[in-house]
């Protein structure tokens, strides 16, 4: 064989490895995707309940989807149980919860230093800052209070299950509200609660003036 | 003809005002900032100041933080977006080689938006390099829909536009405090 031929026989053989390579991480890419379904309930169910459905079925949780307080939220992570999963989402919540708190007051802080009352009172944009400010204060708190209470938090969790018939052991089930796998394209718009759509808002924030706004930026600064 | 003149300078100027505005509009908060803790945790709070430029019904947008493979692990993220979700369970799925994109975002944002009010999202993580590493950084928005399946489902959501150059770029440093990025008036 010349060495011309040599070379271009090594070439072919090396484009066909990557295409092959290239071929069955598609494949694998596509199985990953297409072999998860979500799992939803009607509200947010507390851990133990969320274990008590998936436990007795032939599945492997892989993420969780969450929703508190207005925050929308999801945990992933390779686990060996449902119930390993649960404790180390709400671990991880309530750590969020607790840094979005501590970081909070460093944003009205550097706000409050951008932006004198007097600004604030004659700009209703500004007062509109001001209230989304406090409002993700509030929602964070409330959420952090919760998580450590042990609310419910879980609406929804992603799965791979294990054979058919655990596709169809969840959908039998009446705790179940719905089973979506991701390629399916039939289904329903959305698998969370209509309740937890909406943006979340404080009334108590939504009513006060820019004064009473701006004072309770400076104390919740002042008390840090 | 002065009076005429002035209608036209006058018509000109409003012409004007009225295409500045339109082409401000845009689909992506004109204002924010991104701060990372400098360990395990990150939050953005961002605000459109205008809404405009979308190209889908749906309206969706992402809040895309690129990060080197390495750096993190698990993730937990957080949104108080209206019709909100975050995609952290896709992060290193379908993402480029070498990197993973922790996102959060809303199914329908276009008509549910209120302007100067800053949103919030955060991303908790665990595992990943060891101390002191660092990790190239950037937060993209894009405008999304769902593309590849008719439902709100994270999975379905595909991009049909996104800022270029990011809202911010680089780098997060492990243990070497608080790190902020601001942008303003894009």
């Amino acid at each position: 064989m010349s060495r011309r031929m040599r070379v271009a026989l090594s070439a072919l053989v090396l484009i066909s490895a990557g295409l092959i390579t290239l071929g069955l991480a598609a494949v694998v890419t596509a199985q990953s995707v297409s072999s998860r379904y979500v799992v939803a309930f009607d509200s947010a169910l507390p851990d133990s309940q969320v274990v008590a459905i998936l436990s007795t079925k032939a599945v492997k949780s892989t993420a969780v989807l969450t929703w508190v307080a207005g925050l929308s939220g999801t945990h992933r992570s390779v686990q060996p149980s449902t119930g390993a999963l649960l404790v180390e989402a709400r671990a991880q919540s309530i750590e969020s919860f607790t840094n979005g708190v501590k970081m909070n007051t460093p944003q009205l802080e550097a706000w409050i230093a951008r932006h004198p009352l007097a600004e604030v009172r004659a700009d209703p944009a500004l007062q509109t800052e001001a209230r989304s400010l406090l409002t993700v204060r509030t929602e964070l708190e409330t959420a952090l209070l919760a998580a450590r209470r042990g609310d419910g938090l879980v609406y929804a969790v992603e799965v791979v299950p294990q054979n058919a018939a655990a596709v169809d052991a969840l959908a039998g089930d009446p705790r179940v509200r719905a089973i979506q796998s991701v390629t399916d394209s039939r289904g329903a718009a959305s698998l969370k609660p209509a309740s937890y759509q909406a943006g979340f808002r404080d009334p108590a924030i939504e009513a006060m003036s820019a004064d009473e706004l701006y004072a309770r930026m400076v104390a919740l600064v002042g008390a840090k | 003809m002065k009076i005429r003149g002035k209608l036209v300078i006058a018509l000109a100027l409003a012409l004007t005002i009225g295409v500045a505005s339109v082409a401000a509009a845009s689909y992506y908060p004109a204002n924010g900032n991104l701060t990372y803790s400098g360990q395990t945790y990150a939050n953005s709070y961002f605000a459109w100041t205008t809404s405009g430029g979308w190209v889908t019904e749906q309206g969706g947008y992402e809040h895309r933080l690129q990060l080197q493979d390495y750096y993190f692990n698990s993730c937990t993220a957080y949104t108080n977006l209206p019709n909100g979700y975050d995609d952290c369970p896709t992060a290193g799925v379908l993402d480029p080689a070498g990197y993973k994109i922790y996102s959060f975002g809303s199914y329908s944002l276009k008509n549910n938006l209120t302007l100067n009010y800053y949103y919030f999202g955060s991303w908790q993580w665990s595992g990943g390099s060891g101390n002191g590493s660092s990790s190239t950084m950037s937060l993209r928005a894009k405008e999304v829909a769902a593309m590849y399946c008719p439902f709100w489902n994270i999975w379905c959501m595909g991009a049909y536009q996104a800022t270029e150059p990011p809202l911010v770029s680089g780098s997060f440093f492990k243990n070497s405090g608080t790190q902020g990025f601001t942008w303003y008036g894009r």
